[in-house]
């Protein structure tokens, strides 16, 4: 149960930075609101007991510390560009942890 | 399954039920993608089968365009100076696909809106290869009906541009 809810919260919030990323070079706000609701995902991350001590999302909250995210956007696309690398480092990272477990 | 018939009824599947497709079945797939017509023979294309559940997972989280929950999917990628020729090709393969798929009973939808270096990123595609398009695999929940298409007399001419084909008119859809 636990593992399927951090998996879920996982793909929800890259997800979203991918949404996010799909309108990135559009004129509108599109990109801007999903990241808005990404980071409001993350913040909901420390309110659910089963994923408040996963380090990870730390990582990503101090990658979104003090970016121009609200008024530049080529900082928010590089802002964007560095958080999706976050998220497959870690997605192998754990592809590759369980992998090992499953070969002992 | 006859071949017009399967063009006919082939639909676009955003929702499938579980059920695990035999190898034996997207080898046959994957033969129609290779037999599709390219130029000048070039065959600029190569193909990555994800059915590993947790490969999959990561794809369909950096792909906007990839709905419901397919058993597997193919990437098909085409060597980054085949320019539009490449993409041509890709597109006789990409519809072979999906054609094969349905005749064996198999859901599919091509998927064009993914993020490219996520893909790439993930399934460790090097620089000389571009993935292009994503085509999702499973077994049909839904199969929606089969959407508006404009008449031939709308789209055909004869001889010249915007020369009516009389033989096309008052037609209706067989």
């Amino acid at each position: 149960m636990r593992e399927e809810l951090r998996n879920k919260f996982f793909d929800t919030l890259l997800r979203t930075l991918n949404y996010a990323i799909e309108f990135a070079d559009e004129r509108s706000y599109a990109s801007l609101r999903f990241m808005d609701l990404f980071q409001q995902l993350l913040d909901l991350q420390k309110l659910i007991s089963e994923l408040r001590d996963d380090k990870f999302y730390d990582e990503l909250r101090n990658k979104l510390k003090e970016r121009q995210i609200m008024v530049n956007r080529d900082e928010r696309k590089k802002l964007q560009k560095e958080l999706l690398k976050i998220f497959i480092e870690e997605w192998k990272k754990r592809k590759r942890r369980t992998s090992s477990f499953q070969n002992l | 399954m006859e071949v017009l018939e399967a063009i006919r009824t082939r639909r676009s599947i955003r929702s499938f039920r579980s059920g695990e497709i035999p190898d034996e079945d997207v080898v046959k797939i994957l033969e129609a993608a290779r037999w599709a017509p390219s130029a000048g023979n070039r065959q600029p294309w190569c193909y990555i089968y994800v059915k590993d559940k947790e490969t999959l997972r990561m794809v369909k989280n950096c792909s906007p365009g990839f709905y419901g929950d397919a058993a597997a999917a193919i990437v098909i990628n085409i060597r980054r100076e085949a320019g539009m020729l490449g993409f041509l090709d890709a597109g006789f393969a990409s519809q072979n696909i999906l054609l094969a798929a349905h005749a064996l009973g198999i859901g599919s939808c091509a998927i064009a809106s993914f993020n490219k270096e996520a893909i790439r990123e993930i399934l460790e595609i090097p620089e000389e290869w571009d993935p292009i398009l994503i085509i999702s695999l499973g077994y049909p929940d839904k199969i929606p009906p089969p959407p508006y298409r404009k008449p031939l007399s709308e789209i055909v001419y004869l001889n010249m541009y915007g020369q009516r084909w009389e033989k096309l008119e008052g037609r209706t859809e067989e």
